[in-house]
């Protein structure tokens, strides 16, 4: 074997060790960088708990006809599905309509979406339920009744899925499926979270990734709401 | 022997030892010419002085600071000894402001002093793009100050996140949603930025970029651009003659200024008078810390961004204007300005002589700061897209004429300068013809000059 021939099997040879080296580390550097992922594999069924800690249950509390949560509230009542860092929305319409796609309750009012913007991912307070008269000159999509963002102004129609009536954002936003399926007994009319259908919640790849479990269980938390006008 | 002249001989002696054994005259950075001792011609020194206050504010505040999202024993409101329901990140920058002696002064001053280098850094590139300092033989100093802009703009971007506010966490989850939204190359670069997706995740990697990665990626670009100013030198200033270019560097070598004492103590002057106004205006404004993560009593207000990304959040309140869009056009403008020095290709850098590219500058100039009073002012509202051609249409359209017509009275008054004295304009606005020698004093031409 020549001598230019044995060079180049040299070369060939520290160029592959070395390249091979270099690769291993940039892998490895790439992974190290990514952790594992958290989350869960799927829906949880989760009992949800009143702003006291018992359980919410249809016609008490936060959900009594009377001094509860209605459609005229702008107070937001918040609880996190399916993980810690989603939180969503909890509203009973009665006051402005029933009988709203996959509403619960009596009069099928009681709903639960995503309280994190399509758009760009603001989460509550600044994006927000906005009953009617909040803002007089603002009717999207002939709504006077609706979720708005004040980041960018995306506006989502409750008693449709919270699909989007104006702004940016294209996507509704996910519904969380509530069920109470209890008429009699000690879990009577208790309301559990059992699935989110619609887009990824955003921010995050898939809505069952991006951090850890809720558990079996979810409180309420109420929070005072962003509102800002004049968005059309 | 006298004392002062025993205390003479003992502290040159002290000196001598010090010099000899360092060989610190070797240190000095280039001397400059005598008539660049005006401020318009340190932007660049300013822009270094602040960093240099941030390194400083910044590895002092850390001495405090808990990254994390847990809540903590360090008193923010809770009673001693009890978990605060805050997350640490926001209850140690509580903590700092409240209790800590000197720590408002430290953080409210750390925060005016990034408003302040992003600031000057815009002055400095803005002074840069309109004399055309960016011309042959300094394209690449241009690039890696576009480079460090940018770097600067992601110091902004990581450490608005740190306190950990409601607002400051809402406005960053914009900015990376917008990331994230990207077809492709959203979900490809998530868990790089974002971690496993947890608020801690997102923290840490937040807070690692801006006490270190982002830190050391300017440090090393920072070396680069001054090793490169130190080769080249101090820009001639502005002119239509390429000649009179290359004529002063000759003279630059001439007169000069050295660094050591002159120019340090020159720089050491604004440096004492930077750091003074800005302990004098967080003295008199001390940073208010707005509202944790997770508070829910407490409304957060309307999110925005701090003022330098007001621009980028404004733009995606136009209708139509997708995260696509919106992230493309921002790394569009970076490019143009990266890539400025192969697109302004004349030699002569004085501003009535690059029209387009002056038309350029203004009209940047005009929309960045329109659009930051505009998403001060309504930040969030919805803009239909008749609105924005209104809006931003004259500013293009009005810089358009007055530089066209201009440049239409500069042509002509210089047309007819050199009709009545054919000789004295030559190698100015005409290269001088191949018969006529060169007047005295001007070398010939060499390359990348």
């Amino acid at each position: 074997m020549d001598e230019t021939k044995r060079n180049i099997l040299k070369l060939a040879a520290v160029a592959g060790v070395l390249g091979i080296g270099a690769g291993g580390a940039v892998g490895g550097a790439l992974q190290y960088v990514q952790p594992p992922a958290v989350g869960l594999s799927s829906y949880p069924t989760v009992l949800l708990l009143d702003l006291d800690g018992s359980p919410l249950t249809i016609g008490k509390g936060s959900l009594d006809p009377n001094t509860g949560i209605n459609g005229k509230t702008s107070e937001l009542y918040l609880f996190n599905y399916p993980l810690r860092n989603e939180p969503n929305f909890l509203l009973n319409l009665h006051e402005v309509q029933d009988y709203v796609p996959g509403g619960i309750g009596p009069y099928g009012s009681i709903v639960a979406f995503s309280a994190i913007c399509q758009h760009l991912g603001c989460p509550a307070p600044a994006i927000a339920y906005y009953p009617p008269g909040t803002c007089q000159d603002d009717s999207p999509g002939g709504k006077n009744f609706y979720i708005h963002c004040s980041c960018h102004g995306s506006t989502y129609d409750v008693a449709n899925r919270a699909s989007n009536l104006t702004g940016p954002a294209v996507l509704p936003l996910p519904q969380v499926i509530l069920t109470a399926p209890y008429t009699t007994g000690p879990q009577a009319n208790q309301v559990f979270a059992t699935n989110v259908v619609g887009p990824p919640v955003n921010g995050h790849l898939n809505t069952l990734q991006g951090d850890y479990g809720v558990g079996n269980t979810s409180q309420l938390a109420t929070e005072s709401p962003v509102h800002l006008c004049n968005f059309l | 022997m006298t004392f002062s002249r025993w205390y003479n001989r003992t502290l040159n002696r002290l000196w001598g030892f010090v010099e000899d054994r360092t060989a610190m005259r070797k240190w000095a950075l280039r001397p400059q010419p005598e008539f660049t001792f005006k401020p318009s011609y340190w932007t660049g020194a300013f822009v270094v002085n602040a960093f240099l206050y941030q390194v400083v504010s910044g590895a002092l505040l850390l001495l405090y600071y808990q990254p994390s999202t847990l809540p903590t024993l360090t008193p923010c409101g809770q009673p001693v000894g009890a978990l605060s329901a805050a997350p640490a990140a926001w209850c140690s920058t509580y903590y700092l402001l409240h209790s800590v002696p000197m720590g408002a002064l430290l953080l409210s001053t750390h925060l005016y002093g990034a408003y302040a280098m992003i600031f000057l850094m815009f002055v400095h590139f803005f002074r840069g793009y309109y004399l055309g300092v960016y011309k042959a033989p300094r394209e690449f100093s241009w690039m890696v100050g576009t480079l460090l802009m940018v770097f600067t703009l992601g110091m902004g971007f990581t450490g608005y996140l740190l306190p950990y506010t409601q607002l400051s966490y809402n406005a960053t989850n914009v900015g990376l949603v917008l990331a994230l939204r990207l077809p492709t190359f959203g979900p490809l670069l998530g868990p790089f930025v974002q971690g496993d997706g947890t608020t801690q995740g997102l923290l840490s990697r937040m807070f690692d970029a801006h006490v270190l990665l982002i830190p050391i990626a300017l440090g090393a670009l920072l070396y680069a651009h001054i090793a490169l100013f130190e080769s080249h030198g101090i820009a001639p200033p502005a002119t239509s003659d390429p000649a009179q270019r290359r004529r002063f560097t000759e003279k630059d070598d001439r007169s000069h200024v050295p660094f050591m004492p002159h120019i340090l103590f020159y720089m050491a002057k604004w440096g004492l008078l930077y750091t003074g106004v800005l302990f004098g205006i967080a003295a008199l404004w001390p940073w208010q810390l707005p509202t944790y993560v997770g508070n829910l009593g407490v409304s957060p207000g309307v999110t925005e961004p701090d003022w330098y990304f007001l621009w980028v959040f404004k733009l995606v309140d136009f209708q139509g204007v997708t995260p696509l869009i919106a992230v493309g056009a921002t790394t569009a403008l970076i490019a143009y300005v990266l890539f400025l020095p192969f697109l302004d290709r004349s030699k002569r850098t004085h501003p009535r002589d690059r029209p387009l590219f002056i038309w350029i500058a203004t009209s940047l100039l005009g929309f960045l700061i329109l659009m930051t009073v505009w998403g001060g002012e309504t930040p969030g509202v919805q803009v239909a897209p008749m609105v924005v051609a209104q809006t931003l249409g004259p500013i293009f359209l009005v810089n358009g004429l007055a530089v066209a017509l201009f440049h239409w009275r500069y042509v002509r008054s210089y047309r007819r300068r050199i009709a009545a004295r054919p000789h004295a304009f030559e190698g100015v606005y005409r290269p001088p013809s191949a018969g006529s020698p060169s007047p005295p004093g001007v070398p010939e031409r060499r390359p990348h000059d």
